[in-house]
């Protein structure tokens, strides 16, 4: 009987200490930077798209400026918030292939700039892109406590 | 073969031990200041905590310096991982036995 009884408290103990490690957990998910960074980062991927409408060198410049930028973003984001996040694997090939899309899309862009003359194109492109970031940068964290 | 109970570690165990490994547990790096202010302790309990983590070997801690001030991170070794979701499977182990048992 009083086996039975200590047996039932250290399960009843395990199971505080699963719910303990979830809101931990929960809580450490919960950490974002402030808004107005993924707006920052998006709106220098859409200025680094615009960027090509000036004219040489003018447009180099720019796109310089640009690149510097987001880097700055994405490191003061980690320092701002105090926490680097773990991504899923998924998460992660999600933003590669993020990357990869915007890489096309600018390629892209610039092709049907040159060879069409279609300069316009840098727009919808830039919004695109922007857009994408934005969704990008809202991708869900690693959530919930791991499976045996 | 191993029991899932053969991993319960009675390092990681203590509440707040649990909860700084599980805070652990979701990020890549995390600021002392960051997971004190996210776990609601003391700087010196914290500390304290860390410390034994980081003598067992499941925590490590990089200095680095923003705004002038130094700031400490903290993250899970590898080990320190391991250990923590072998005591997890642990506990959810106790946890369903229960259930099994009906």
């Amino acid at each position: 009987m009083a086996t039975d009884e200590n047996s039932r408290l250290s399960r009843e103990s395990a199971a505080e200490s699963l719910a303990l490690a979830e809101q931990a957990q929960a809580a450490v998910d919960s950490i974002k930077p402030p808004r107005r960074h993924e707006l920052t980062l998006a709106a220098c991927v859409a200025a680094a798209f615009l960027a090509n409408l000036l004219p040489r060198p003018y447009d180099l410049v720019a796109i310089a400026v640009s690149f510097v930028c987001m880097i700055t973003i994405v490191v003061r984001q980690v320092q701002v918030s105090g926490v680097k996040h773990r991504y899923t694997p998924k998460v992660g090939r999600q933003m590669l292939g993020g990357a990869v899309l915007g890489l096309l899309g600018f390629v892209g862009a610039d092709l049907l700039d040159r060879l069409a003359g279609m300069s316009w194109i840098w727009v919808p492109a830039a919004l695109l892109v922007a857009g994408g970031t934005l969704v990008t940068d809202r991708l869900p964290r690693k959530k919930g406590i791991p499976a045996p | 073969m191993t029991a899932p109970e053969d991993g319960f570690n009675e390092t990681i165990h203590a509440p707040n031990r649990l909860r700084i490994c599980a805070a652990l547990d979701a990020v890549e790096e995390i600021e002392f200041g960051t997971i004190r202010d996210t776990l609601g302790v003391s700087p010196s309990v914290l500390s304290k905590h860390v410390t034994v983590l980081t003598d067992a070997g499941y925590v490590e801690q990089r200095r680095a310096v923003r705004e002038t001030r130094q700031r400490v991170w903290l993250r899970l070794t590898k080990d320190g991982r391991a250990a923590y979701r072998a005591h997890l499977a642990a506990l959810r182990a106790i946890v369903n036995a229960d259930l099994g048992d009906g």
